[in-house]
């Protein structure tokens, strides 16, 4: 079963590729290839896409690569971590760099990596406490936070 | 304690923080807290460099640190427009240079208008862009260039150190007046035009670094594309004294977000003066090639609008605005 | 001769207690800024910008290059250790780097590095002190149409050693071509693929590409993959392994040396950069190799040649900004600036103006070299403890490590989100076989190519034939050509050979 799901997997991502290929043709055909004696804005993303749905293409029909068969619960942790890496997107934008960066520690800590929830809850406040400490306040790097702007009454 | 209560402790703790809105401090005299004042464009340009500058002699002036953020992208526009939609009190402001302004807007979808959502506090300086080619170059003035430029099309090849900048549609516009073909060459920068002129690849450049070439007689000077004639170079002509349409200045100034209260204008109004006026600003303007040139919000908002409404028609005549 | 007395000036400048002082500041501050993804030498420099007004020039170059070269230490060490790119000219240690450290080679793979950098940072000083000046004016004749030359060749170079991989990494050259134009076009300034984000119109960030394509991707693949495995790196089972050893040493001299040379030239020229150097050294080791098989399983020739090569490139980048006054790349950009502010025009004058300046800031990194060296061999053994922590606790702090650092490049959460998109993209590709180093290389490659190509045709009148007309740009291309043809006359001989009796 993991090697049939393997099998496939390959030759969607070749299809995928090859989609991606042709639609960036298409849109750099529109830009316009040459002009007046010299390459225009499309000429290299067509010639690039063109290798890339015939090369993409042909990759659909080479046998399956090595890959490691998946393990079921690898769907879990995967989950986790896509919605930690959500979180990590929009959580400073939503609730501020504190929270959001928690947040998306807590989740990639109690669901992917099965911490338990304590351990899972201390380490995320820890690092996102400490790291939006070294970053924003010692190193200046504007990581949005509402919380720690009224702070510095900014 | 146990564990759950101290989370709901600091739940409670956060939400109430939150909550509590910035504004039951006592309201003070402009500026009571930090200043940001934000640089659209990369670290190490002369806009970045004359900004900390002022940003450190400001800050003894008004008595609070102003500091200055990087937000680069798109030509200067998405540093202005994050200020545009800012709160008008005054804490954040922007610093700006022409394209962005009298440019940007009329050929590209910009998120503010320039006429309507900022308040132009002040303006510190300009820049010169001459038109330049190699010492030993045959052009002598720059009527041979358009003689040449007329009589072999697109064989004059030049390079602009901004592109889309008053300084290229301004030359733009003057081969277009003399019915000149020519072909630009694309260049990131100043630095890599005059790399490309002195390596043979290009006759012309227009560019605004163009002092220390000049102090060590690898480049000559033609024109001069803005208003404001070359410092120490009162031969060189500029645009418009040779009759060409538009000579945009290339300015730097502070800019806020629109319907700034008049006290935080006032105070601007203030700390530029004082630093332009005095000697330490002088000397870092000779030192970068700029002459320090002060305009108070009204003067500044005037020009503004001038060169703006200018550049429009320009851009309109060469086809290049947005339809 | 001038060139000895310019040295003997710059060393007794450069050995002044203030310049000692503030290189040692410089490259221990690089070292940082270069461990720490996505916070680059421009953001420090930019941030010590108002400092450097109140220092003298010589000793605010010293510092700034301090940062600039010390950063290319730094920024192999998360590469190895994490497989993040702590720079995005690092990311090719990410490749060897970070497979020695999941074999329990990290330690060998740290100080090797540290070595490659040290002995290629030398090397360069001595290259500039020698030739510096005089390559300076050569930097004229290498225009528009010399550099797409060298960058054909370079493209070249990575095709034929994807196609001895597999269909599947010409596919990805092409991809990494098709992303390199996303952004507004260089040209005609219209905008290609933006989609109305505007952060988009400046292009796909190199770092960020490469934190989402390398760190976040290993992220997923560790999860998705991990068993019983309690730790990313495998931890050495006693002090001598620490090190490199002697057959490290064999091994990796060789790469260093070309290494070193190459990175010296490429950080010559304005537009490469030390991210090239290193591309370029790790395909140039991989084709010189025995066993090209054994990249990407952990050869240390994987590693010591790019880090040769990087550092070597930082350093002789300073050669155009202070001799021609032309800064090669965005952070010399901002060195310019200070030196501007300072009063100091960097030029063909300066040497004899001012060679206090000149050579001192040369001769300092002799000095900052041997600072870095002494300060990273026993951050070794604290980096390999460091990482001891089970991957379960340290997989989600890598991630906010990544998130930071994607952010960082351009204070901008869009950043982040495509960072992660990539990282989505990366393991997803992974999975089916399909290899994300070409597609980093053919990136950054093609964004130079296009830009270059269209300007030599430009230059030329629109007729290619401006290559025919410029001797070194010709040399190139028929070196790339010869490059192509190679396998195929090497076949038809071999054919030949076994035909006949």
């Amino acid at each position: 079963m993991a090697e049939q799901v393997s099998g496939r997997a390959h030759q969607v991502t070749s299809l995928i590729l090859c989609v991606i290929g042709f639609a960036g043709a298409l849109a750099s055909w529109r830009m316009g290839l040459w002009n007046s004696g010299s390459p225009d804005a499309g000429l290299l993303p067509f010639v690039a896409s063109l290798l890339l749905t015939g090369l993409a293409g042909s990759a659909i029909f080479l046998s399956p690569p090595e890959t490691v068969s998946v393990d079921f619960n690898a769907w879990r942790r995967l989950t986790g971590y896509a919605v930690a890496m959500l979180l990590f997107c929009i959580g400073p934008l939503l609730v501020g760099c504190l929270t959001g960066f928690a947040a998306a520690l807590f989740i990639a800590m109690s669901v992917s990596e099965n911490l338990s929830l304590r351990t899972a809850l201390l380490w995320s406040m820890c690092m996102s406490v400490g790291s939006v400490l070294i970053f924003r306040l010692l190193l200046g790097v504007p990581l949005p936070d509402p919380f720690i702007d009224r702070l510095l009454g900014l | 304690m146990s564990p759950i209560r101290l989370l709901y402790g600091i739940a409670t703790t956060c939400l109430v923080l939150y909550a509590v809105p910035a504004t039951t401090f006592a309201q003070s005299a402009y500026p009571n807290k930090p200043i940001r004042l934000i640089v659209p464009y990369n670290p190490g340009g002369s806009s970045d460099l004359t900004a900390r500058f002022i940003a450190e002699m400001a800050k003894d002036i008004l008595g609070q640190p102003v500091v200055v953020e990087n937000k680069p992208g798109a030509g200067g526009t998405i540093g202005i427009g994050s200020v545009s939609t800012s709160a008008p009190d005054g804490y954040t402001l922007v610093q700006i240079t022409a394209s962005p302004i009298v440019v940007r807007p009329h050929v590209a979808n910009t998120a503010y208008d320039p006429l309507k959502d900022l308040t132009y506090l002040g303006r510190y300086m300009v820049t010169n862009a001459p038109f330049a080619v190699k010492a030993n170059s045959q052009f002598k003035t720059i009527q041979d260039v358009l003689v040449f430029a007329k009589t072999n099309p697109g064989k004059l090849r030049w390079a602009v150190g901004a592109p889309q900048g008053g300084p290229h549609l301004a030359t733009e516009a003057m081969f277009r007046a003399r019915e000149a073909k020519t072909t630009l060459i694309p260049v990131n920068g100043g630095g890599e035009a005059l790399l490309a002129l002195m390596g043979g690849s290009l006759e012309a450049v227009v560019v605004d670094d163009y002092a220390r070439p000049l102090k060590d007689g690898e480049i000559r000077l033609l024109a001069e594309s803005g208003p404001v004639k070359v410092v120490g170079q009162p031969s060189v002509p500029t645009y418009k004294e040779l009759g060409y349409p538009i000579s945009p200045t290339i300015f730097y100034g502070i800019v806020g977000p629109a319907k700034l209260p008049p006290e935080v204008i006032k105070a601007w109004e203030n700390v530029l003066k004082k630093i332009v006026e005095s000697d330490k600003f002088k000397e870092m303007a000779q030192r970068i090639n700029a002459t320090p040139y002060l305009a108070n919000s009204a003067d500044f908002t005037l020009q503004v609008r001038g060169d703006y409404t200018a550049m429009g028609k320009v851009l309109a005549d060469l086809g290049m605005a947005k339809k | 001769m001038e060139s000895m007395q310019g040295i003997l000036i710059g060393l007794s400048s450069a050995a002044s207690p203030t310049n000692l002082l503030f290189c040692f500041i410089g490259v221990a501050l690089g070292t940082a800024v270069g461990v720490l993804p996505g916070l680059g030498p421009t953001a420090t420099i930019s941030l010590l910008l108002p400092i450097t007004f109140k220092m003298e020039p010589a000793t605010a170059v010293i510092m700034l290059a301090g940062i600039y070269y010390g950063a290319m230490y730094g920024g192999s060490i998360t590469s190895i250790l994490i497989r993040v790119p702590g720079e995005a000219a690092s990311v090719i240690t990410c490749i060897d780097g970070y497979e020695m450290a999941r074999q329990g080679r990290a330690g060998k793979a740290l100080g090797i590095s540290a070595f490659a950098s040290f002995i290629a940072g030398i090397i360069s000083v001595f290259g500039m002190a020698l030739v510096g000046p005089l390559l300076a004016s050569a930097s004229y004749h290498f225009g528009p149409v010399e550099i797409s030359a060298l960058v054909v060749l370079g493209l070249i170079m990575v095709v034929m050693i994807s196609s001895q991989s597999s269909l599947r990494a010409l596919a990805m050259v092409a991809l990494g071509l098709l992303l390199s134009t996303v952004g507004q076009d260089f040209v005609t300034g219209g905008e290609r693929f933006t989609f109305g984000i505007d952060t988009l119109i400046d292009g796909l960030g190199v770092a960020v590409l490469a934190i989402g394509l390398f760190g976040i991707s290993e992220i997923l693949v560790l999860a998705a993959e991990r068993k019983e495995q309690r730790t990313i790196i495998a931890s050495p089972t006693n002090m001598r392994e620490l090190l490199p050893d002697r057959n490290d040493w064999r091994a990796a001299t060789g790469p260093i040396l070309r290494g070193s040379i190459l990175g010296f030239f490429l950080g010559l020229l304005p537009g490469a950069g030390a991210l090239v150097a290193s591309f370029a050294s790790y395909v140039l080791e991989k084709k010189v190799a025995i066993d090209p098989s054994r990249f990407g399983k952990g050869a240390i020739e994987g590693v010591a040649g790019p880090e040769a090569a990087n550092n070597a490139a930082a350093q002789s980048a300073f050669i155009p900004l202070l001799s021609l006054g032309i800064p090669p790349n965005a952070v010399m950009g901002v060195v310019l600036g200070a030196l501007m502010i300072q009063g100091v025009a960097p030029g063909p004058k300066l040497v004899t103006d001012r060679p206090d300046i000149f050579w001192g800031v040369i001769a300092s990194m002799l000095f900052g070299n041997l600072i870095l060296i002494i300060l990273n061999v026993p951050l070794v053994r604290v980096f390999v403890s460091l990482l001891r922590m089970p991957t379960s606790l340290l997989a989600p702090i890598i991630l906010l490590f990544c998130t930071i650092g994607a952010y960082s490049a351009n204070n901008s959460m869009v950043d982040v989100a495509i960072a992660m998109g990539c990282g989505v993209i990366g393991y997803g590709l992974r999975r089916n076989g399909f290899d994300p180093v070409p597609l980093l290389i053919a990136f950054v490659l093609g964004g130079i190519l296009e830009k270059t190509v269209r300007q030599a045709l430009l230059i030329g009148y629109g007729s290619p034939s401006i290559y025919l007309n410029r001797p070194i740009a010709l040399g190139l291309l028929l070196a790339a050509g010869a490059m192509l043809c190679f396998p195929l006359v090497r076949k038809a001989i071999n054919r030949r050979l076994s035909i006949s009796p």
